[in-house]
């Protein structure tokens, strides 16, 4: 990370990454998402990625190893870019065409805006940022627009093995 | 003990412990809660011999599985992530059942491509064919589907079980199993 200061607004060309396990996020049989990957639990409308534009592959290694799901192994990485997720979610009804994707750097009690840019170094991870869809889905209640909405988000979303295989 | 046994053999231990014996691998453990029973292999062949054999059927296949969730707990998808409840595994059996009883008898039930829980509690039972989709999701109290073909998707929601069986039949039997 050598940038002091990072804006909050994503640019149309940052790529974003999602930390991917499997079996939950990937069947490796069928080699593809799995909705899972992008579904939120119930009460909370966030997905996390990270601005690769301002982290690296090996940054993203580092952020995916603090990370553990039980009976679940890292496996990989998706990967897109705003101009697609934009092109995707404007092509949407009401309310999936406010889905965003916005700056949180961790943690987010500290979110402190100096003009639209924000001071990486009182942050563990300053290029964190959500997915944040319009509504939160409730506990075990069925969803099917949300599930709709990611089967087809997942299309912009390419699998990477590696860290080594995340390019700018 | 052979009593006891005979019935823990009756749950998923039972088949975990069944697969085993069939890999010839030793020694056969059949685990149920806290306790651990390390049986001889003629002691087991014994108990199962008296057990009806492991079904492919596939509504027992798909009761094994979604029995399965009923293990998840709280975060197990990440943090906030709940575990499935079991009055909606239980409604997910009712829907197979049901279904599979209302298949016109050229279209037997067939195994969904996939059966999985959701962070937020449900259960989803997914059949394909190329590309077309069916997703079922399986809530407390209402259940909803939606249908994928290419580029075209449409949805219901708010279902009951009974309609929902309608509504899958009339699709799978149109247009996934065919």
């Amino acid at each position: 990370m050598n940038n002091l200061f990072i804006p909050f607004k994503i640019d149309s060309e940052e790529k974003l990454v999602r930390i991917i396990f499997n079996p939950l996020h990937y069947s490796v049989s069928k080699k593809r998402f799995n909705r899972e990957a992008f579904l939120p639990p119930p009460g909370r409308d966030d997905v996390s990625m990270i601005r690769l534009n301002y982290s690296s592959p090996n940054r993203c290694k580092e952020i995916a190893d603090t990370i553990k799901l039980k009976d679940n192994k890292h496996i990989g990485y998706s990967i897109s870019d705003m101009s697609k997720f934009l092109n995707k979610v404007l092509s949407k009804p009401d309310p999936f065409n406010k889905v965003t994707i916005r700056a949180t750097p961790l943690p987010k009690h500290l979110e402190i805006d100096f003009f639209g840019y924000f001071f990486t170094l009182i942050y563990n991870v300053p290029e964190h940022a959500d997915m944040i869809y319009p509504y939160k889905p409730e506990k075990n209640k069925s969803n099917p627009e949300l599930r709709l909405f990611v089967e087809d988000i997942i299309s912009i979303f390419t699998f990477c093995e590696k860290e080594t295989d995340l390019n700018l | 003990m052979i009593d006891q046994l005979i019935a823990l053999c009756f749950d998923e231990s039972y088949i975990k412990a069944y697969k085993k014996l069939y890999s010839k691998t030793e020694p056969i453990v059949v685990k149920q809660e806290n306790q651990t029973y390390n049986l001889k292999r003629n002691t087991f062949e014994s108990i199962v011999g008296s057990l009806p054999a492991i079904s492919d059927e596939p509504n027992y296949q798909f009761e094994r599985i979604v029995n399965s969730f009923k293990q998840l707990k709280e975060g197990w998808a990440g943090e906030g992530s709940i575990p499935t409840d079991p009055s909606i595994v239980l409604r997910s059996k009712e829907y197979f059942k049901k279904l599979s009883d209302a298949l016109n008898l050229n279209f037997k039930i067939r195994m969904p491509d996939s059966i999985v829980p959701t962070p937020y509690g449900t259960i989803v039972i997914d059949w394909e064919r190329g590309v077309k989709l069916l997703s079922i999701e399986i809530g407390e109290f209402e259940s909803s589907f939606f249908t994928k073909n290419i580029d075209e998707f449409s949805l219901l929601s708010d279902l009951p079980i009974e309609s929902l069986t309608e509504y899958s039949k009339n699709i799978l039997e149109n247009h996934i199993f065919i």
